[in-house]
């Protein structure tokens, strides 16, 4: 046995697997000594999600050594759909190449999903100084974002020493979502110094979707003409994902 | 000689050599001042006193434009001749042709400004039609069709005609992408198919897709039956996408 990992509560697994379909439809998980990371950019390269999760969000995490599984997110997720209050034991075999899941909740199931050899994209690190942090409610994120998909297809983000200002527009109207210090899903603002950018709606509708259903709080960076990093605060883990500016 | 010549409220004599020098050596003359127009041609029209813009272009066209409206008041096509003089405290400004035989007097009674040009323009004018406006505005972004769509090639020639897209989709599968300016009927998709069945010949799996406005019931069903997909897009977003001057960037152009 390569990797062996046991968790209560299954839907986690799957939502995480869902958030990282997000991006791409094939994820490299690399399972080593401090849990599970991905790290990836979608085909076009406009976005990247950096994950990790320690292994003590698990009950039990084994790993004789390093290890890399290939995953066709698209069928895994369509084999993980049915997923109740169930706990999950995953049991991965190199030598086999398949991922064996053991699931029970009301009665026991086992599914075996096949690995793909990936090899997994080199991503360099992004090292940006953002003037802007902030931290919002995932809802309040995901409202403003099928808001604003509705009329355009960018998303502009604007923050002054007090606010954070969120707005679209386009043939159909203009959206306009304000947060300032009074607002209730607006949790913290640090401003260095005032700045705005844009990102593609596209993309900022599919991470938020499904992420946000991993955490209720998201820190949100940003700088003028630079990468938005998203920090959505889960348990043990991170979930980080940029989207590369829109430039005028 | 200078490439540009600007007087501001010349004299009739200044007027008139500056004029001279422009037109012979081709300039763009820009007179503006109070003046009335007449007109001997195929009809009579006069036009009595007022502040006026008279060009003269490097080729002999001559427009007149009052203060308002879009339409020139009078013209003279390129290929027009001219001859300036001063007489009774007026500078006289004729354009003439041959055939037929027209002519325009501008009589200035007081000039406000003069420019002589040296003007440069060779650029060719392009006229878009609508599919080449759709099909220019996908290229600039992908993503109006599909997220993660890469054009590998356009105008690809293959033997059942010519594939206005050929794209890759975000898994990696070759994707014929087709547009039609409206309402895209059976026609639309048979052509569809014809490319997507000579390509799907040469083994992997192959997508088409017919971007349009909009599509006719039988276009839908056998978009359908031919497992080939339809794609909403308007020429107006095409052009609005066309006309934004920003650029999505990559997360490599900020990687260290």
């Amino acid at each position: 046995m390569v990797l062996r990992l046991t968790m209560a509560d299954a839907k986690t697994l799957r939502n995480i697997l869902t958030s990282l379909s997000a991006l791409v439809d094939e994820a490299c998980i690399i399972a080593d000594e401090d849990g599970l990371k991905v790290k990836a950019m979608d085909p076009s390269h406009v976005a990247m999600v950096d994950f990790e999760w320690s292994k003590s969000a698990f009950e039990e995490f084994e790993v004789d050594k390093p290890t890399t599984i290939g995953l066709n997110l698209e069928e895994t997720l369509k084999l993980l759909r049915r997923m109740g209050d169930e706990s999950l034991e995953l049991n991965f075999d190199e030598s086999v190449g398949k991922l064996e899941v053991k699931l029970s909740g009301r009665y026991k199931r086992r599914l075996t999903i096949p690995t793909l050899q990936l090899t997994g994209e080199e991503i360099p690190p992004l090292k940006i100084e953002f003037d802007v942090a902030a931290k919002i409610t995932s809802s309040c994120l995901t409202r403003t974002v099928a808001d604003a998909a509705t009329v355009s297809d960018i998303l502009r983000f604007k923050a002054t020493a007090d606010k954070l200002i969120m707005e679209a527009s386009g043939e159909l109207g203009e959206i306009t979502v304000e947060l300032d210090k009074t607002s209730e899903a607006l949790l913290d603002l640090q401003v260095k110094q005032s700045c705005s950018a844009s990102y593609s709606l596209t993309f900022l509708e599919d991470i938020v979707k499904s992420a946000s259903n991993l955490a209720g709080t998201v820190n949100l960076e940003f700088s003028t003409d630079k990468p938005l990093k998203l920090n959505f605060e889960i348990l043990q883990g991170k979930l980080v994902y940029y989207i590369a500016p829109y430039v005028e | 000689m200078s490439s540009k010549i600007a007087l501001e409220n010349p004299s009739l004599e200044e007027a008139l050599e500056a004029f001279k020098l422009g037109v012979s050596a081709r300039r763009i003359l820009i007179i503006v001042g109070e003046c009335r127009i007449d007109y001997f041609g195929r009809g009579h029209s006069e036009l009595d006193y007022g502040d006026r813009v008279v060009t003269i272009k490097n080729d002999g066209a001559l427009i007149i434009h009052r203060p308002f409206s879009l339409e020139p008041v009078n013209w003279q096509p390129s290929g027009s001749m001219y001859r300036a003089y001063v007489k009774n405290g007026s500078l006289i400004v004729e354009a003439y042709r041959r055939r037929p035989e027209e002519k325009i007097r501008v009589t200035f009674r007081s000039l406000l400004f003069l420019a002589s040009l040296n003007l440069r323009d060779y650029a060719s004018f392009k006229l878009y039609t609508s599919e080449e406006i759709m099909k220019k505005a996908f290229i600039k972004r992908p993503e109006i069709v599909e997220k993660g769509l890469r054009v590998v090639s356009e105008e690809k020639k293959v033997r059942s005609g010519l594939i206005d897209c050929l794209c890759v989709d975000s898994n990696g599968k070759i994707a014929v992408v087709e547009f039609k300016k409206s309402r895209a009927g059976v026609d639309a998709v048979e052509q569809l198919s014809n490319y997507v069945q000579e390509l799907r010949t040469r083994g992997s799996e192959v997508r088409g897709m017919l971007v349009a406005p909009s599509l006719t019931r039988e276009a839908g069903d056998k978009i359908k039956a031919l497992n080939l997909e339809f794609k909403r897009l308007s020429v107006k977003k095409c052009i609005k996408v066309l006309e934004s001057t920003g650029e999505t960037t990559k997360i490599s152009d900020f990687t260290s």
